[in-house]
């Protein structure tokens, strides 16, 4: 039996999912609302754009395969405008290349997260993605 | 960007997301679970990594048969399990 090590949140950040793939995306969402946070879900780079602009989440969950805009493109176009730079990217990817973390480093994300998805470690490294965020803005 | 796809990543669905599932229940996401719930979802657990083993060797052996890579590996996988 796996024991949650993860101190749920109440009212949390602002989670943005990104992601085609239905099951993939259900099980990133549903994990994440059981440990509070707040979340909203894309199904296509374009959609997951617009709502990254109008709601401006403190991070977003990016699969990098989507077919309309992929998630390094649209991970380089909203690190590119001023009012969604500031916003946490953590990629999802299928794909098992050693150089994915410097690509996705070189994208503007803050590190990947290899599919499939994982839901306990997914909630660790969102959780610790944003509490780097929270030292180095104080 | 040149890749290998695995199990868990694309659509169709390819048993990649059984694991995530089962993990949900596991955490109690759905409410509490039994003992014997508990030890089905071990189950599910071993036997889902076994299939995803058993696809991603049948990509593997796509790829080095047909001289296919990647995605035209997984989508001739995927054909011939429907």
């Amino acid at each position: 039996m796996i024991t949650p090590v993860v101190e749920a949140r109440v009212d949390g950040p602002l989670i943005l999912v990104a992601e085609d793939n239905q099951d993939n995306r259900i099980i990133a969402v549903t994990i994440l609302r059981h440990f509070g946070y707040r979340v909203i879900e894309a199904s296509t780079g374009a959609d997951a754009m617009q709502l990254a602009r109008s709601e401006q989440p403190a991070l977003i969950l990016m699969d990098v395969g989507m077919l309309d805009i992929d998630g390094w493109t649209a991970t380089r176009t909203l690190k590119a405008h001023e009012s969604t730079k500031s916003i946490i990217i953590l990629a999802f990817t299928a794909h098992t290349l050693r150089d994915d973390l410097q690509y996705a480093l070189d994208a503007g994300c803050v590190g990947y997260l290899a599919k499939p998805i994982a839901p306990l470690r997914l909630v660790h490294e969102v959780a610790r993605a944003l509490d780097e965020l929270s030292t180095r803005t104080g | 960007m040149h890749a290998r796809p695995v199990p868990g990543g694309g659509w169709p669905p390819d048993g990649g997301a059984i694991g995530g599932f089962a993990q949900l229940l596991e955490i109690g996401v759905h409410g509490p679970i039994s003992p014997t719930q508990a030890r089905a979802l071990e189950r599910i657990h071993v036997n889902q990594q076994q299939a995803v083993l058993l696809i991603t060797e049948f990509m593997h052996q796509a790829e080095e048969r047909l001289h296919v890579r990647g995605d035209a590996a997984q989508e001739l996988v995927q054909e011939d399990v429907r």
